[in-house]
């Protein structure tokens, strides 16, 4: 059994299904833009931090989306994100996994609102700091399927041993780019979200007059 | 540059991919591998072929070392160590070795392949192929490319606009440099949530979702597509024989039994098939007969 490749057929299958939904629904035109914006940046900001070793605030800017605009949309930006920001720094077998890891981290923070309506900046910022190990676990696991031979415990074990330094490098990223940032990001998205949902006060009275 | 049909490189991609990842044979892997980087050179893109091969090599090696150190099989021992602490005794076998080579081969030809068909088709044409079929993703991932673009120009904007007002960027205390960054970021966020709006807004006064939509060129099948999918047909008939006969396939452990000839014979084969697209590619870019005429 190739469990790579079976590994792939699934993910490939549940991209699929992901997008043939997103593409059903009934999105509007502000949404589109405001995703493709909110992934734009995400995807952006991974260009600067490229010398340093997995320090880059695209986690951080996905699951701040996920957070204030919820599940659904958290995915899909972390996917565009991923996908956008690769076209640049090169494509490759490693793009479905980042996209499946982006678009959990944005899930996972639309998911967390639900239970914590107002987190503590440390909380949040914690939530963050965990999001690096489990994308880089995620990570891991793609190349461990592939790669590693046979699929046993003590492989396991150290191919994620192998990366330890270098996801807590990505999870420190995670935190300050949370504790500093966080607060002040969630405010201007929410504060945006009641923008775009506006309704026009009714001014009937008048026109009939 | 030539210009094929996505369609048509799509499904040459894949079924590269395929094979890469089903063969176990390393000839077959390394033969694939050399006609792609032959292929992207002819296509002039050296340079990237050496980007990618930086990054590929320290990915391979990493899994050349890894491999042997994890996995303690396989019968012909070449280096045995005296116990360690916590780890106990570590041998490397030729097996496992082998093993990682290969894996390593195939990684390359993974990132290789990538890169040639990024090579050999359009972004833009991509896009439109699956406009027709998912539009409002393919609408929201060009939007996306796009605003990329657009924020390295904002960046460099905002960026002069403070210095003007005497933002020192060149600060040597890193936290005053992060200090000044800061607001960058901030400006360029909000900025950009701005734009997303009028973006919207546009959108909707040109009638977006409001029918059909129009496009401007169309992408057609040509001689040269036909011609590849003939190929293509060709490579996906000799993958299902192979599985179907058992050829391509080398068992590494227990002991590595080296290469069957029924194996290599096969191999011809596949490399002609491969052999003809190299031609098709050299021929498109220097002989002016196939230029003009596919």
């Amino acid at each position: 059994m190739n469990y790579g490749v079976i590994s792939a057929g699934i993910l490939l299958v549940s991209f699929i299904y992901v997008f043939i939904s997103y593409e059903r629904r009934n999105i509007s035109v502000k949404e589109i833009s405001l995703l493709a914006t909110l992934s734009a940046l995400a995807g952006v900001a991974r260009v600067p931090f490229v010398a340093l070793p997995n320090v880059q605030p695209t986690t951080f800017l996905v699951m701040i989306s996920g957070y204030v605009f919820g599940p659904k949309f958290g995915f899909m930006t972390g996917a565009f994100a991923a996908f956008a920001s690769n076209c640049f720094l090169g494509q490759g077998p490693w793009t479905p996994w980042q996209m499946l890891a982006w678009g959990l981290a944005g899930f996972s923070a639309g998911i967390f609102k639900k239970f914590f309506k107002y987190p503590s900046r440390l909380f949040f910022s914690i939530l963050a700091f965990c999001w690096g190990f489990l994308f880089d676990y995620i990570m891991n696991l793609w190349h461990w399927l592939f790669f590693v031979y046979p699929l046993n415990l003590q492989s396991f074990i150290f191919t994620y041993i192998n990366s330890f330094y270098f996801d807590l490098m990505h999870s420190v990223g995670n935190f300050v780019f949370a504790y500093l940032f966080g607060k002040d990001f969630i405010n201007i998205l929410s504060r945006f979200k009641d923008r775009i949902s506006y309704t026009e006060i009714p001014v009937e009275k008048i026109k009939e007059e | 540059m030539i210009k094929i049909h996505p369609f048509t490189m799509i499904a040459f991609s894949s079924i590269l991919f395929f094979m890469t990842l089903i063969y176990t044979h390393p000839l077959y892997s390394l033969s694939i591998l050399v006609f792609i980087i032959v292929g992207t050179l002819l296509l002039g893109k050296g340079k990237e072929v050496k980007t990618t091969m930086k990054y590929g090599m320290y990915a391979a090696i990493s899994i050349m070392i890894i491999n042997p150190l994890v996995y303690q099989g396989g019968r012909t021992i070449l280096f045995k160590s005296p116990r360690l602490f916590l780890i106990g005794k570590l041998k490397i076998t030729l097996e496992a070795l082998a093993y990682g080579g290969n894996m390593a081969l195939k990684l390359l030809c993974i990132v290789f392949i990538f890169l040639f068909y990024a090579a050999m088709t359009d972004r833009d044409e991509t896009f439109s192929l699956f406009s027709k079929y998912a539009h409002k993703l393919t609408l929201t991932l060009s939007m996306t490319i796009n605003i990329i673009h657009r924020l390295k120009l904002e960046i460099l904007r905002v960026k002069d606009v403070m210095i003007l007002r005497g933002v020192n960027f060149k600060e040597k205390n890193l936290i005053k440099r992060m200090k000044a960054y800061y607001p960058i970021l901030k400006v360029i966020f909000i900025a950009s949530l701005e734009g997303s709006l009028d973006r919207a807004e546009s959108l909707y006064s040109r009638g977006y979702g409001k029918g059909i939509r129009t496009s401007y060129s169309q992408i057609k099948m040509r001689r040269i597509d036909y011609f590849m999918n003939g190929i293509n047909l060709t490579l996906l008939f000799l993958l299902v024989y192979s599985i179907y006969s058992n050829v391509g396939f080398v068992k590494f452990y227990p002991t590595f039994q080296g290469f069957d000839l029924t194996d290599i014979k096969f191999l011809i084969y596949i490399d002609i098939a491969l052999f003809v697209v190299i031609l098709l590619i050299r021929g498109c870019k220097k002989w002016k007969f196939l230029k003009y005429r596919i």
